[in-house]
């Protein structure tokens, strides 16, 4: 029964959705009673500082964590329960570059495809704008590829078993500004496929390419909206953070 | 399976382009048939002996001559005197020294006079079987028939009966043929349970085990991935070290191959466990070595290996029953030298088999794919 539910998700439910989740690593709170939804095809950004919670949070949705309170789901499915099939429909790109440096190119994405039960062959559609670019390379180890190249592969690797979902956890930090603008661009024509991407960045200037972000610090989210609506009139999309996590601050230590 | 095969594939890619795994995995075999034997070798050879010869007649003579000829002595000097002899003997020049006093070889018919043995006992072993050897090696030296009285030695008595020692099994009394099969232990030790363990946690170190987790791949089948590679390999140079054994040792199976096959995949199974449970305990693969090493040493000290677990203290012989090597140490010497049988040794086989169960199932419970 679940499974038929699960292979024609209705389409007015949420790709994800994050209901008062949270997170202790012993006395350190991580999240804090996060709850957001993200909209099927959605583009939608994390955006906070270094510790905000937002691998956390990508390791909670991806299945690799157990939540302490609250709930999510995943294209309708739960991250505790339905594990094993989010697992079958998710890409995740972790922050750190975590394929095989000592296989090749095409080795990697060979690896990746199998363990999904599917080829190259019939991914590459999707991959196609994107590994084009380091295709000439297929037989360069990973390890030997250039930053802008990695994550290339990388996205290229989560992609290849045409996911519903696609995670990816600061995936410009450390690459130089012509890759990260490529990247953006790339993230867009993937919309076009109908695929939910959930990105985290610490750029605010990337946060404008997004359907909506989420402003997230300490745990917490502060406000969720387009990234027009959020940015208060006047004042750049930084400013405006910095204002909303003094006020949050300020309401922490006096209340 | 498929899964599996791909996951295998990967790993063989791998392992052919680590710069230092392939020339471990052949070096190993041949380090432990080719040069092991020889240094893990209680034999004790070449002890040096100085002598003070105080008679300076035919006998003393034919005595040193004798000293000279002994496969297991060597002469080092002659001394004038005694505290000479002692002086070289506390540098640690010499083992041992024999003193024969003057007028031994004349008063030999008449009323006999003592030879003295000295010998350096800080290392027991060479110490007591220096002056063993170095008896024996006068007895045959003194004119056989001619002394109604043995002489007899200051230190020690010897016993000269007419006894006639057949060693069976190893009819040679050669120690390499003792240490070849257990040191083929070692082997199964490193490649079957080290390597694999430090292979799972790479993965976590790199942070390459991320990335798989995100992906419907089983946990077993992950594991087992990691773990057939090392097993063909651990079972492949088993028999290469048989092989080499046989030709460079002249030392074959006394029992069935089949048998030491048994014994050796079910100790490759307690051992990889193992390796596994210390892989999930840790992060890095510096805890990783030092765990390993840790359970290693204790392994190789106490199973018998090195040391007789006879002559160990009581309560650490019990012990010894707790560890899954005792047993495999116990069933590669009988049935590589006495040609022991499985059914003789069935107590030994199914203590393996048990161990290996009981591993395998905490090596499973180890593991948490979830934080």
């Amino acid at each position: 029964m679940k499974q038929t539910l699960n292979s024609q998700p209705s389409t007015n439910m949420p790709s994800i959705r994050v209901e008062n989740i949270s997170k202790r690593y012993g006395t350190f709170t991580a999240l804090d009673g996060v709850s957001f939804e993200v909209e099927r095809g959605e583009l939608f950004g994390l955006i906070g500082p270094d510790g905000a919670g937002k691998t956390t949070l990508f390791r909670l949705l991806t299945t690799l964590m157990l939540p302490d309170g609250g709930s999510a789901t995943v294209d309708g499915l739960d991250v505790v329960t339905d594990y094993k099939s989010i697992r079958q429909i998710v890409g995740y790109m972790p922050g750190r570059f975590s394929l095989y440096q000592d296989l090749s190119v095409e080795e990697n994405l060979e690896f990746f495809a199998s363990l999904f039960g599917t080829t190259i062959a019939e991914g590459y559609d999707l991959i196609a704008p994107i590994y084009r670019q380091i295709e000439p390379y297929k037989t360069r180890r990973a390890g030997r590829l250039s930053g802008g190249m990695k994550q290339k592969l990388a996205l290229s690797c989560a992609l290849v078993h045409k996911p519903r979902v696609l995670f990816l956890d600061e995936p410009t930090t450390g690459v130089d500004a012509v890759s990260r603008s490529e990247f953006w661009d790339m993230l867009h024509t993937l919309r076009q496929h109908g695929i939910t991407i959930l990105v985290s960045t610490p750029y605010m200037d990337e946060a404008s390419r997004c359907d909506r972000i989420a402003l997230i610090n300490e745990g917490k989210i502060l406000r969720i909206d387009t990234p027009d609506r959020i940015t208060d009139a006047g004042a750049t999309l930084e400013d405006t953070f910095i204002r909303l996590i003094q006020e949050e601050y300020g309401k922490h230590h006096i209340g | 399976m498929r899964v599996l095969r791909t996951l295998i594939i990967k790993e063989l890619r791998q392992f052919r382009r680590n710069p230092f795994l392939p020339k471990l995995v052949v070096g190993f075999p041949l380090a432990i048939v080719l040069i092991l034997p020889w240094i893990a070798n209680m034999d004790v050879k070449g002890v040096s002996v100085g002598i003070v010869d105080a008679d300076r007649s035919d006998v003393s003579r034919r005595i040193t001559s004798h000293v000279e000829a002994s496969e297991y002595l060597r002469l080092h000097d002659l001394y004038a005197d005694y505290p000479s002899a002692l002086a070289d003997l506390e540098d640690g020049h010499i083992d041992a020294i024999l003193e024969i006093p003057n007028g031994f070889g004349h008063s030999f018919h008449a009323t006999p006079k003592r030879l003295s043995i000295w010998a350096n006992g800080v290392n027991a072993m060479k110490g007591s079987l220096g002056s063993q050897y170095l008896m024996q090696t006068v007895m045959r030296a003194l004119p056989t028939g001619s002394a109604p009285t043995q002489p007899s030695f200051e230190n020690s008595e010897i016993v000269n009966s007419p006894l006639s020692i057949v060693n069976y099994y190893n009819p040679t009394m050669d120690y390499k043929h003792f240490m070849i099969p257990a040191l083929m232990i070692m082997l199964m030790v490193m490649v079957g349970g080290f390597l694999p363990a430090l292979n799972l946690v790479s993965e976590k170190e790199l942070g390459t085990i991320e990335q798989i987790n995100v992906t419907p791949v089983s946990r077993l089948t992950f594991t087992l991935s990691k773990l057939i590679p090392f097993w063909v390999i651990c079972l492949l140079e088993l028999a290469l070290c048989m092989t080499l054994a046989l030709l460079v040792y002249g030392l074959p199976v006394a029992g069935s191959v089949g048998a030491i096959f048994l014994a050796a995949l079910l100790f490759i199974i307690v051992m990889s466990s193992i390796g596994v449970i210390i892989a999930n305990l840790s992060d890095t693969m510096q805890q990783t070595m030092f765990l390993m090493l840790f359970v290693v040493l204790s392994f190789i000290l106490l199973s018998g290996l090195m040391t007789p677990v006879e002559s160990m203290p009581l309560w650490a012989q019990h012990f010894t029953r707790l560890l899954p090597p005792t047993y495999m140490v116990e069933i590669m010497r009988a049935v590589y030298l006495r040609g022991t049988t499985v059914a003789e040794l069935s107590g030994s086989y199914l203590a393996l088999a048990a161990f290996a169960l009981t591993f395998a199932t905490l090596a499973s419970f180890t593991y948490r794919k979830r934080g």
